[in-house]
């Protein structure tokens, strides 16, 4: 079920109303049915794959509390194997496959293994991976392991971040669900304006944003300059309002119920270097990661090289868990090169350049990690490593006459010769029409002022803060606004869903 | 928790009222675009005509309605547009003839892309006439039960999901009143001599889609009550490279099978001597065609009497 449907319209309000109907002690079962109806919205019968992976790791973190020594590892390596079998076969094997194939044709031998029909279970790498942080913090002995199994599978299947995450720690969400929630009215209408202003991003701003996106990327060999670059920086905002926009709405969805889901996103395009973007983009798979693989490879408290490694391999994990192709790879590979060149820097290169000839300031320092973070982004969504590498080299051809061209349009409509419907065009084909491009810029920047206000303080509490003369028409502007801006004939599913 | 919900439940009330008084104010305004060849057709009101194209871009593109007035001495208008399949044939008919419009005759256009599920349902042509009964009732059919109650439970719903339709631009289109058809009394012939190879070079099977029969005959129940004369007819096609041949011989097959059994006129211009240098595209003629298809439409016209189906070029 999307969350931008109709689908859910109906099924979050009943729910929710349900949830604070029923005493205490049956709430944790209706969400648990809640989220295997939310879950069985997309391929009922996968849900057993759900079910399995519940009962390993279920019975695991007992055992492993329970047991001693090589007992605990075993049970350890049992529910990691056996939930990386299940995330390996369903999102990696044909990629894997694939490659060997095509390496034993380059070396004219025979590959018997044939490329299997796979659908992607949704959802997949966000719940094993939070399973994984389960029977990790019950192993080293920071979570008591769950008794109850209704509960335990409620913690991996809750429906808000069931298919885009966050992904919880058991710290934070297990002992959540032994709670009493009352209902607040101010907690519930933060947590509504959080689910409106997560729906704003996605429907008003992603999903319009991906028209150009999708155009340009989708046929990259026709474009050049100009035009790869505009496509490029719409991305940035397109993933960002996609993904943070499904986050907001998970995380209010929780909150009206009582529940505290962790941040996800902190303002990354304000960050001032990419090691900072990173503890503010997917804040809770990089913490992920960070804790389950980056430091048990020793994090920084080892040599240089290593150290250097670390980082490394940790951002090429992290650009596979993404998905099953190169250019994920390649993301992540530059995202950690970019880490690595950061470290090198601070250590030994910034220090030696006296301060008068190279400050940047915070602003500079802002835009370089945003354009740092685009580049990554080509590769992020280019459809393979040929197209990836096409934009790459053609980002600055033809700029000077597509430059001139853009000028030359915002004159000819400032002097009223021109259509703000016309669309823009690139070789004779129309690309996007003037009105859709000024209304896309016009978002981002409404985003970026949005962000900025927030740099003070929260938005919500200042409208709460509000008589509810004001408070009121700005909740029906925004609903307009979504409605009447909104890009439905374009909807989307949510990018991170295919992860 | 109760002041909450009282308080939410002004809220909604409150915007469904705003919604309800700016989706009404919407409905007048959009009823009046002229500006689309689709709009302009549903906007017709209080006309009396002799006869009336209708259909898809095969009636739109292939008669001129003008030199079929000349022809037959009858007033004509042509309200068929691209993309309309049979379920739009029968919207557009209905609402042309409940927005007090009079006709002898209407001449509509069929082929199997009408018939079978190639065209797919232009449902937001009609949101501004949801209230009518029958349009809502044909727009349930089709988008079904849940996407149905949405439409009708929120009145702004159904600009909303079509807002990339209903934008700015059709909005001040639709207060300027203008309309390019109004000369040429809804045809659009296409001029452009240059042959276009069509995107789909195929012949695929023809599947008539379950719906189309009803669809068919509420059309000939909606002629016959008002007293219209209804007569179907095939407009020339080029199988290029013997593109969709086996398809469109199969669906004027059932085209011939499904008049001959409701008494219903049926001109199958199939056959008609049009060289490939009078087509714009596999399916339909380019302007210097059309107005020699007119003509020939116009003749065979005299000629039709009690025989319930006839090849054109006998």
């Amino acid at each position: 079920m999307l969350f931008n449907s109709i689908d859910f319209l109906i099924f979050f309000p009943v729910v929710t109303g349900l949830y604070f109907l029923l005493p205490q002690r049956f709430r944790w079962i209706l969400l648990l049915v809640a989220s295997c109806a939310f879950y069985m919205f997309f391929i009922p019968i996968y849900i057993l794959i759900l079910f399995v992976t519940i009962t390993i790791d279920y019975f695991a973190g007992i055992k492993i509390e329970k047991s001693k020594g090589k007992g605990r590892r075993f049970f350890l390596s049992l529910s990691v194997v056996s939930l990386c079998a299940f995330l390996f076969f369903f999102k990696y094997f044909n990629f894997f496959n694939a490659n060997f194939a095509a390496m034993a044709s380059f070396l004219d031998l025979r590959y018997p293994i044939p490329l299997l029909r796979i659908i992607l279970p949704i959802g997949l790498s966000f719940h094993t991976f939070q399973s994984l942080s389960y029977v990790i913090e019950v192993y080293r002995g920071r979570q008591k392991a769950e008794r109850n199994f209704g509960i335990y599978a409620l913690y991996v299947m809750f429906y808000p971040q069931l298919v885009a995450g966050p992904i919880e720690r058991p710290q934070n969400l297990l002992h959540q669900f032994y709670e009493k929630h009352s209902f607040e009215p101010r907690r519930v209408a933060d947590g509504l304006k959080l689910m409106l202003w997560g729906m704003f991003k996605k429907v008003v701003i992603a999903d319009r944003l991906a028209v150009l996106v999708n155009q340009v990327y989708d046929n990259p060999h026709d474009y050049t300059g100009l035009w790869l670059i505009l496509a490029t920086v719409f991305f940035a905002f397109q993933i960002y309002c996609d993904f943070s926009g499904y986050s907001d709405i998970a995380i209010g969805a929780a909150n009206v119920m009582g529940f505290r889901l962790m941040q996800n996103f902190n303002r990354p395009y304000f960050a001032k270097s990419i090691a900072e973007f990173w503890k503010r983009w997917h804040i809770s798979l990089s913490t992920w990661f960070r804790d389950y693989l980056y430091i048990p490879l020793g994090g920084n408290r080892v040599s240089v090289p290593r150290w250097y490694f670390n980082l490394f391999i940790t951002f090429l994990v992290s650009g596979l868990w993404h998905g099953a192709n190169w250019t994920y790879v390649a993301w992540g590979a530059l995202n950690g090169a970019y880490l690595i060149g950061g470290i090198w820097y601070n250590q030994l290169v910034g220090p030696r350049i006296p301060s008068r000839y190279f400050r940047l300031g915070n602003p500079a320092k802002v835009l370089g990690t945003f354009a740092l973070t685009c580049f990554a982004w080509i590769f992020f969504r280019a459809r393979n490593i040929g197209d990836a590498v096409y934009i790459v080299g053609n980002l600055l051809r033809d700029l000077r006459a597509q430059f001139d061209y853009v000028i030359w349009i915002f004159l000819q409509l400032v002097r009223g010769r021109e259509s703000i419907y016309a669309p823009l065009l690139y070789h004779g084909k129309p690309l996007l029409p003037l009105n859709e491009l000024l209304l896309s810029v016009g978002l981002i920047g409404f985003l970026i002022a949005v962000q900025l206000f927030q740099r003070r303080q929260s938005w919500m509490t200042v409208i709460a803060r509000q008589p509810i003369w004001v408070r009121w028409p700005l909740y029906y502007a925004a609903i307009m606004v979504m409605g009447f801006l909104g890009a439905y004939h374009n909807a989307h599913e949510f990018i991170y869903f295919q992860f | 928790m109760k002041l909450f919900i009282l308080k939410l439940l002004i809220f909604v009330t409150s915007l469904w009222i705003a919604s309800y008084v700016l989706a009404s104010t919407l409905d007048r305004v959009f009823v009046k675009d002229r500006s689309h060849k689709e709009m302009w057709t549903l906007s017709q009101h209080n006309l009396s005509v002799g006869y009336v194209v209708a259909g898809d871009s095969r009636a739109f593109n292939n008669i001129d309605a003008r030199t079929l007035e000349i022809r037959t001495g009858q007033p004509s208008i042509n309200v068929g547009f691209g993309g309309q399949g049979i379920i739009e044939a029968y919207l557009t008919l209905y609402l042309f003839l409940q927005h007090e419009n009079h006709t002898r005759t209407v001449l509509l256009q069929l082929d199997g892309a009408d018939l079978d599920d190639s065209l797919k349902f232009q449902s937001y042509l009609y949101m501004p006439y949801m209230d009518d009964p029958e349009v809502a009732a044909t727009v349930r059919d089709v988008v079904g039960l849940k996407r149905y109650a949405v439409l009708k439970a929120f009145p702004l719903a159904k600009y909303w999901e079509y807002n990339h339709f209903y934008g700015l631009e059709r909005l001040q289109q639709a207060r300027s009143g203008l309309s390019p058809y109004d000369q040429s009394a809804g045809s659009e012939l296409l001029h452009d001599e240059r042959y276009h190879v069509f995107p789909t070079p195929s012949d695929p099977s023809f599947n008539l889609d379950a719906r189309s029969p009803r669809y068919l005959d509420r059309i000939v129940q909606l002629t016959r009550s008002r007293g219209v004369n209804l007569i179907v007819f095939s407009a020339p096609v080029y199988h290029h490279n013997g593109m969709f041949k086996k398809y469109d011989e199969a669906a004027r097959a059932y085209i011939a099978r499904y008049c001959q059994e409701r008494g219903v006129p049926y001109l199958d211009f199939s056959g008609a001597d049009f060289d490939p240098s009078e087509f714009r595209d596999y399916g339909h003629l380019n302007g210097r065609g059309a107005l020699r298809f007119t003509a020939m439409l116009a003749d065979s016209l005299t000629k039709v009497s009690q025989s319930p189906s006839s090849r054109a070029n006998d």
